[in-house]
C-alpha cells in the first residue's frame, strides 16, 4: 500500500497559484511605490532647479548693489583727492570751490555709496573699499537668500533616485522569484519543490529587501515617504 | 494491480512536444525583459541627474556672465577715469608751461592748479583699478601698460570652468538618454520573441519548433544588443 503523501500535487499546484498571485500583488505594490518615488525625485529636482533660479538672481542683485556702491564710493574717493588739493590753494574763490564741494558734494556722493562709505569696516588700510566684504554682508542680510539652500533638494532627489533603483533591483528579484514560482507550476513533479523553494526564497529574500530599502530611506529622508 | 496516472509517452510526443522548452523560454524572456527594464530605469535616472546638473550648472554660468559683466564695467569705468586724468593733468602742465611762456603767470597758477587737481584724481582711481593694484594685471614699468590680456583670460574663467561643467553634464545626459532609448528598442524586440514564442504554443510541434528557433534567434540578438549597450 502506498504511503499517503504529505503534498497531494493538485493541492500544491493551488498553493503555488496562490504563491505566484502574492508576488504578483508585490510586484504591483512595488512598481507603484517606484513610480511614486520617481515622481518624488522629480519634483524634489524641479524645487532644487527653482530655488537655483531664485539663489543666482539674489546674489546677481546683491552684485549689482555692491558694484553700484563701489562705482559711487571710488567716485566719492576721487572727488575727496579733488578737494584735498584744492584746499590747498591760497586763491579764495578755489578755497570756496572746495568748501562747497565738502559740504554738498560729498555728503551726497556718501550717501549714495552707502555703507562702503558710511562704514568703516569696509575701508582697506590703503583707502579702497573690501568689496568681498560688502557682498557678504548683503547676502548674510537678505532673509530670502538665507533660507534657499537648492543643495538640499538637490541631495533629497539624489536619495530619491537612488530610492527608485533600488526598488527597481527589488523588481528584478521578485521577476526572478515569479520566474521559479512559475517553472514550479508547470515543471515537472521531480523538481518542483525544488523550485518553489527556490521561488519562495527569493520573494522572501525580496520582501527583507524591501524592508532595508524603505527603513534606510525613510530614515534618510528625515521621515519623509 | 495499479493503474498508471501518466499519460502515455507517444501522445505527449505528438501534441506536447517542445511545449515545455517554449514555456521555459517565455519564462526566461520575461526575466530578460525585466532586466532591460531596470537597466532602462536606471539609464533614464542617470540621464534624469545628469539634465538636472547641466540645467543647475547653465544657471550658474548664466549668473556668473551678469556678475563678471557688471565687474568689468567697473573695472573699465575706473580705468577710463583715470586715463581722463591723468591726460587731463598734463594738458594742464602743458597749458601753463605755454602760459608761462607768454607772460600769463595768474592763468599759469590756474592750469598749474587744475593740473593738479587732475593728478591727485589720476593717483587715486589708480589706486582703485584692479589693473594696476593687482600684480597680475599691473604693468611691469611706471610708464608701461597693464596686462590687458591676462585680464581677458581671467575675465571669463570662472564662467568658463561653469561651462564646462555644463557640457559634461549635457554630454552624459545625452549619453545616457540615447542608452535609455536603445534599451526601448531591446524591449521592442524581446515583445517581438514574446510574439513568437505565444505563436509556437498555438502551432503544431514542427511549426513549434521552427517559431521556438525564430524566438530563441530572437531573445539572442536582444541580449548581445543589450550588452552592446551596456558596454558602449
Amino acid at each position: 500500500m502506498e504511503k499517503p503523501r504529505k503534498f497531494p500535487p493538485l493541492r500544491l499546484e493551488i498553493v503555488i497559484a496562490i504563491l505566484i498571485a502574492v508576488v504578483s500583488i508585490t510586484v504591483a505594490m512595488v512598481t507603484w511605490r517606484n513610480t511614486l518615488v520617481s515622481s518624488r525625485a522629480g519634483e524634489t529636482s524641479r524645487t532644487g532647479i527653482l530655488d537655483t533660479i531664485k539663489k543666482q538672481a539674489i546674489i546677481y542683485e546683491n552684485w549689482r548693489k555692491t558694484y553700484q556702491e563701489a562705482g559711487y564710493a571710488e567716485m566719492y574717493a576721487v572727488y575727496l583727492a579733488e578737494l584735498e588739493t584744492l584746499e590747498t590753494s591760497a586763491d579764495p574763490s578755489i578755497a570756496y570751490q572746495a568748501e562747497n564741494l565738502r559740504l554738498y558734494m560729498l555728503p551726497n556722493l556718501g550717501l549714495l555709496a552707502g555703507e562702503l562709505v558710511s562704514d568703516p569696516a569696509y575701508l582697506n588700510p590703503d583707502g579702497t573699499y573690501n568689496l568681498e566684504a560688502r557682498f557678504t554682508s548683503l547676502k548674510a542680510e537678505d532673509p530670502i537668500l538665507r533660507d534657499l539652500d537648492p543643495q538640499v533638494s538637490f541631495q533629497r532627489a539624489g536619495l530619491f533616485y537612488a530610492e527608485q533603483r533600488w526598488l527597481t533591483v527589488n523588481l528584478v528579484m521578485l521577476a526572478i522569484s515569479l520566474f521559479w514560482l512559475a517553472l514550479a507550476e508547470i515543471g515537472g513533479k521531480r523538481l518542483r519543490m525544488l523550485t518553489l523553494l527556490l521561488g519562495c526564497g527569493v520573494y522572501a529574500l525580496a520582501l527583507i529587501h524591501l524592508a532595508v530599502i524603505e527603513v534606510y530611506f525613510v530614515i534618510a529622508q528625515g521621515g519623509a515617504l | 494491480m495499479t493503474v498508471s496516472k501518466h499519460e502515455p509517452t507517444s501522445a505527449v510526443a505528438s501534441g506536447e512536444r517542445y511545449k515545455f522548452l517554449v514555456v521555459v523560454l517565455t519564462v526566461f524572456t520575461t526575466i530578460a525583459t525585466a532586466v532591460v527594464a531596470s537597466l532602462q530605469a536606471d539609464a533614464n535616472i542617470r540621464a534624469s541627474s545628469n539634465n538636472i546638473a547641466s540645467q543647475e550648472y547653465a544657471i550658474q554660468t548664466s549668473s556668473e556672465l551678469q556678475r563678471q559683466g557688471i565687474k568689468s564695467a567697473y573695472d573699465i569705468n575706473i580705468m577710463s577715469g583715470y586715463l581722463k586724468d591723468a591726460q587731463e593733468g598734463l594738458v594742464f602742465e602743458l597749458t601753463a608751461l605755454e602760459q608761462e611762456e607768454t607772460g600769463d603767470f595768474y592763468g599759469a597758477a590756474l592750469s598749474r592748479l587744475k593740473a593738479e587737481v587732475a593728478q591727485a584724481r589720476a593717483d587715486k582711481a589708480r589706486l582703485f583699478s584692479i589693473f594696476f593694484s593687482d600684480p597680475q594685471y599691473a604693468p611691469e614699468t611706471e610708464d608701461g601698460l597693464p596686462d590687458s590680456d591676462a585680464y581677458l583670460a581671467d575675465f571669463l574663467a570662472q564662467a568658463n570652468e561653469l561651462a564646462e561643467k555644463q557640457n559634461f553634464a549635457a554630454d552624459e545626459y545625452i549619453r545616457w538618454n540615447n542608452k535609455a532609448d536603445s534599451y526601448t528598442g531591446v524591449m521592442t524586440i524581446l515583445a517581438v520573441a514574446f510574439f513568437q514564442f505565444g505563436l509556437a504554443q498555438a502551432l503544431s510541434p514542427r511549426l513549434r519548433l521552427l517559431f521556438a528557433l525564430f524566438g530563441m534567434a530572437t531573445l539572442v540578438g536582444s541580449i548581445i544588443w543589450m550588452m552592446i549597450i551596456l558596454v558602449i
